[in-house]
């Protein structure tokens, strides 16, 4: 009994890993009171990520197609799967840390942050097992509108401001992404994924035209430089839950998103090689601005920020290689990225963390949060036996052995400016002393500094031991391009 | 004990020493036997691999996989041997006289100090024993990082500054430069394991050699090859004990052995289609070496002057290095050798000086040897190694760099270096000379009562060093041999 | 070209210059509202050049959806930032948010 309904879930893995998170936000609002709400969202989110995870070690292990009934609307290709998972576990992550930081609503308001954030995390994953064209776009939004909510939530009025600037921005980008749609369907005849992929084109202009408008619309809400303007006032001033969705959760999700539109894009006789060129110039300037900016920057969230926009810069420029090689480079760094991103997002939450004043000597006062900050710091530095070094090192290859030094070059910089801006972190972390009494002394719960420990560990321990999950991104960049051909 | 259980031992004995120096700070005296006993430990390792790669015993340690085909893993063959021998041999002396300086110089945090000297000597091993170009990157990066404290450790802005032109250096150069030039070897030869003959030979064409040659040497920041030598003299001021880790037992030695094996074992004979790019770093370190000496020869803080005389010594270890025959790579290790013992002593000679005498410029040396004969007994003797005299080691070195060049049909570079050890006996020998045959001075110094044991004895026992390349040229040389021959 | 293809590009081009001027607006207008309303263009007009391009009924349908729920989410915004700062141009914002940022520092 009970393993025939084990079965039967695992048959709907899909829409199962989506809707656990929609009525585990609807069920948090019902809920009693922040605890009693965390405790659902919790479980709605390790629910979730149980089945996404199961999934796609299915479909990357054994290769098992993952057919539903609802095959319509839902489509899990590998790297659908792969980042699926990825961001499920994500969110479990995102999740717990926000326990700790739950305070900063008024009780009646926590239950519906927590929802936001899953719906967040929902919307993204939607999109990165929709089927078609519409599924992406109505996935994307729901999660854009989800944490633009989560942002205006935070106490601070600034934020107000960015989450304007997030509708604005996001808003546009839908636009983008609806007449893209159009012109692409008027072009290729489609907007089912495969579909548009094995099209016969006619149209090439309309088609070109629609997949780069489609592709700039969901860029838009990546943040990808050089149409992030609306990231810094953001992550500045946002509080603790909603750094951790706009930060990890949309920017993770996003560029997946990208990885796998891409995917069945670049394959395109007719329009591939065009698509190719606009992510690696998107790619190439993103890796050089975020770079600089988070050199320049004096807030710890802003530097992740910008930092995090030098990652995404790195994965589209993987992508933009269109191997197979490439996309499972970008799913690496999409991993290291997701890790550090955690870890420091999570770290600074836990720790109290605002400028960058605020961390001096935060290694000795609170050394857990001081640990995680500099795993993530490290890793965002490319250093050695980290995943970061891994996701660069892949680039690299990949971009060397296509004979594209100047996407190398624009790594190596990327590196170069982290040990600045990383070094910078580890330098005040550890040898700096603390000029004021610790000033965001709190209670936190012991162990909602369990998420970015874990990420931490995942992002050294997945650099000195990375044949896991070489192996997944190897099987998922194989099954799109199998799946695609 | 095998020679696996060695290198383990050779690697985690350090490792341990810095942790029980941290952890057992009190009493002092605990501290110090702590600090002096791994330290012998490690170089009876040491010693004990030397045998091992004599015999050509296998000693493999694994550690991590972290990209297919490149593991995380030391071995042992005879470079590194030797080299890691050397700078653990002189290690142990080096913690002898660190005991006796922090206790003399009341120097701050003595117990930081101690333990990342000792964490140093550890990532030299890790240099020295590395089996990849992978490992070897790791390991240099974690010396740099074990470094940068002892350079920064006082603490005020003098030093800050210092370690931030230290650490800024040395990782820019390791990642803008060396980093990519390892990837690029690994997309081309899919391995970067190090090993007789090259990695790369057979597989590179001219450009891609040129440009490889020029960015892994110029990455070696750690070998002070012009234009990347700037931290050196910067970091001139640090503490004591960190000048001898650097220009000693730790960072040169880790830049030379860094040039020997890209050059013998990723390029091997490889090295011949890196003809333009592998002159014009001879031409580049033959100059700057002369100009290093001529430097020197300005500088009247004894320090500084020391450390452009090291600059103008481990270029030689380039030029031998670069010149692509057994004869030079024979000269390079040599070099690494004499110039680790005359450096370790010169250092810790200074250090005796300074605090004994509080005295750090040249002209308040002079005479200073008839109040402290042992002390500047041995700082003669290193001087006259650096310069090149014989019968000490430097003067091996320099007449196999002298042969190689020759042998190459590079006279020019032979010229080069006949030039530098004159200008190294400008700035070194009337310095060595005057603090023995000068008056003694009368003023009063601020520990009256002289050096302690433990401040004279390492610096004889260093300086004796200095005299054992004089008969064991010839083991050595067939010692060295499998370096640059290939498994066949 | 058939007259009937001949409207069909001009409404086209019509739409995607709505959509252009929309976004733009958007982007860069100073008041809340007046960015709400560039955004209410430019989707409109993508729906139109999707419509006559012949874009299925799904995607227009999510448009709408995605229209309804966008409005609704700017003018709860809206609201919330006049109640906050009194304010609604974009300048006036950043500049309460500099003068907070420098107390903040300076306290």
């Amino acid at each position: 009994m009970i393993a025939a309904l084990l079965d039967l879930a695992r048959t709907h893995a899909p829409l199962l890993s989506l809707s656990t998170l929609v009525i585990g936000a609807a069920l948090a609002i019902a809920g009693a009171g922040p605890r009693l709400s965390w405790f659902i969202a919790l479980a709605a989110a390790l629910a979730s990520a149980a089945f996404a995870s199961d999934m796609a070690l299915r479909l990357l292990t054994d290769g098992e197609i993952v057919l539903t009934i609802e095959g319509a609307a839902l489509f899990p290709d590998g790297v659908g799967a792969f980042a699926g998972a990825l961001l499920a576990g994500v969110a479990v992550l995102a999740v717990m840390a926000a326990g700790a930081s739950l305070g900063d609503y008024e009780r009646r308001a926590a239950p519906f942050a927590l929802a936001l954030l899953l719906l967040t995390a929902a919307g993204w994953i939607g999109a990165l097992m929709a089927r078609d064209l519409v599924g992406v776009l109505i996935a994307v939004e729901t999660a854009w509108l989800a944490s633009v909510g989560l942002v205006a939530m935070s106490a601070q009025r600034a934020a107000l401001n960015g989450a304007l600037r997030m509708l604005g921005a996001g808003g546009v980008g839908g636009a983008m992404f609806v007449l893209g749609a159009g012109l692409l369907h008027h072009g290729a005849g489609a907007l089912d994924l495969p579909a548009i992929a094995a099209a016969h084109v006619e149209r090439a202009d309309a088609a070109a035209l629609g997949a780069g408008l489609v592709l700039l619309g969901v860029a838009l809400k990546a943040g990808v430089a050089p149409l992030h303007e609306w990231m810094g006032a953001v992550l500045g001033r946002v509080n603790a839950v909603g750094a951790l969705a706009v930060g990890v959760l949309c920017a993770i999700g996003a560029i997946a998103v990208i990885v796998r539109l891409a995917a069945y894009l670049l394959p395109s006789l007719a329009f591939g090689e065009g698509v190719s060129i606009a992510l690696a110039v998107l790619g190439g300037a993103s890796v050089v601005i975020g770079s600089v900016q988070a050199v320049g920057s004096h807030n710890l969230r802003r530097m992740t920020g910008y930092a995090g926009i030098a990652q995404a810069g790195g994965v589209l420029l993987c992508v933009a290689l269109a191997s197979p090689a490439g996309y499972a480079a970008a799913l690496v760094q999409l991993t290291a990225f997701a890790g550090a991103a955690l870890a420091l997002f999570g770290g600074a939450a836990a720790g109290g963390v605002q400028t960058l004043e605020t961390l001096d000597g935060l290694g000795r006062r609170a050394p857990l949060a001081g640990a995680a900050i500099m795993a993530g710091a490290v890793s965002l530095m490319g250093a050695p036996l980290t995943l970061g070094f891994l996701g660069r090192w892949r680039l690299v290859e990949a971009g060397v052995g296509a004979g594209w030094w100047w996407a190398a070059g624009a790594v190596i910089f990327a590196s170069l400016a982290g040990v600045f801006y990383g070094g910078r972190l580890i330098e005040r972390l550890y040898f700096r002393r603390a000029g004021e009494v610790y000033a965001g002394a709190r209670d936190v719960w012991r162990w909602a500094m369990a998420p970015m420990l874990a990420a931490s560990i995942v992002v050294i321990g997945l650099g000195v031991a990375p044949a896991g999950l070489l192996a997944a991104a190897d099987a998922a960049a194989a099954h799109i391009a199998g799946s695609v051909r | 004990m095998s020679a696996q259980f060695a290198l383990l031992g050779a690697l985690l004995a350090p490792v341990l020493q810095a942790a029980f120096v941290l952890s057992l700070q009190r009493p002092p005296g605990l501290r110090d036997m702590m600090h002096i006993g791994f330290a012998l430990l490690t170089a009876a390792f040491a010693a004990r691999l030397i045998s091992a790669a004599a015999n050509a015993e296998a000693a493999r340690i694994v550690l991590a996989e972290p990209l297919p085909n490149v593991d995380l893993a030391f071995t042992v063959e005879p470079l590194g041997a030797l080299v890691a021998a050397t700078v653990a041999g002189l290690g142990a002396v080096h913690a002898v006289h660190a005991v006796g300086l922090v206790r003399a110089t009341q120097e701050k945090a003595p117990a930081r100090l101690m333990a990342f000297t000792a964490l140093s000597v550890a990532a030299t091993m890790a240099v020295a024993f590395s089996a990849n170009l992978f490992t070897f990157f790791v390991a240099y990066q974690a010396l740099t990082l074990c470094v940068f404290p002892l350079v920064a450790h006082r603490g005020d802005e003098e030093a800050r500054r210092a370690g931030r032109t230290f650490l800024a250096t040395l990782l820019t150069a390791s990642m803008g430069l060396f980093l990519p030039a390892m990837i690029w070897t690994y997309a081309i030869a899919g391995a970067l394991d190090f090993q007789p003959g090259g990695v790369l030979a057979g597989r590179v064409n001219t450009l891609t050699a040129n440009i490889l040659l020029v960015l892994f040497v110029l990455g070696l920041a750690m070998a002070a090859v012009p234009p990347l030598h700037r931290w050196l003299p910067a970091a001139s001021r640090a503490p004591d004990p960190a000048l001898v880790t650097i220009m000693g037992v730790a960072i040169l030695p880790a830049g030379g052995v860094g040039l020997i094996k890209v050059a013998a074992f990723v390029f091997g004979p490889a090295l011949s289609e890196a003809r333009i790019a592998a002159l014009g770093l001879i031409a580049l370190s033959g100059v700057s070496m002369c100009a290093a000496a001529l430097i020197a020869l300005s500088r009247q803080d004894v320090r500084e002057r020391l450390a452009y005389s090291c600059i103008a010594q481990s270029l030689a270890v380039a030029m031998g290095a670069l010149v692509a025959l057994p004869v030079g790579l024979f000269a390079a290790a040599l070099q690494i050798v004499a110039l680790a013992c005359a450096a370790t002593t010169l250092t810790m000679a200074l250090g005796t000086t300074a605090a004994v005498t509080a005295r750090r410029t040249a002209i308040d040396f002079v005479g200073l040897g008839r109040v402290m004969p042992w002390t500047f007994a041995g700082f003669a003797l290193a001087c006259a190694s650096m310069v090149g005299m014989p019968p000490f080691s430097g003067a091996w070195a320099k007449l196999w760099l002298i042969t190689a060049s020759a042998g190459a049909g590079l006279v020019w570079a032979a010229v080069l270096v006949g030039v530098a050890a004159v200008l190294t006996f400008a700035h070194l020998g009337p310095l060595a000379a005057n603090t023995l045959a000068g008056k003694a001075p009368t003023d009063a110094f601020k520990k009256p009562d002289g050096a302690s044991i433990l401040l004279a004895a390492p610096v004889i026992l260093s300086a004796a060093a200095t005299l054992w390349l004089l008969v064991l040229a010839d083991p050595l040389a067939s010692f060295l041999s499998p370096i640059w021959t290939p498994d066949s | 070209m058939t007259p009937e293809a001949l409207t069909i590009r001009l409404i086209v081009a019509a739409a995607i210059a709505l959509t252009a001027f929309g976004a733009v607006a958007a982007w860069v207008s100073g008041n809340a509202i007046k960015r709400l309303a560039g955004l209410v263009a430019a989707m409109a007009g993508a729906m139109v050049a999707a419509a006559a391009l012949g874009a299925p009924d799904a995607l227009l349908g999510g448009a709408v959806a995605i229209v309804f729920a966008t409005v609704a989410a700017g003018v709860a915004l809206a609201v919330r930032l006049q109640e906050a700062y009194g304010a609604i141009e974009a300048p006036e914002l950043d500049q309460a948010d500099r003068q907070d940022e420098a107390s903040e520092r300076a306290p």
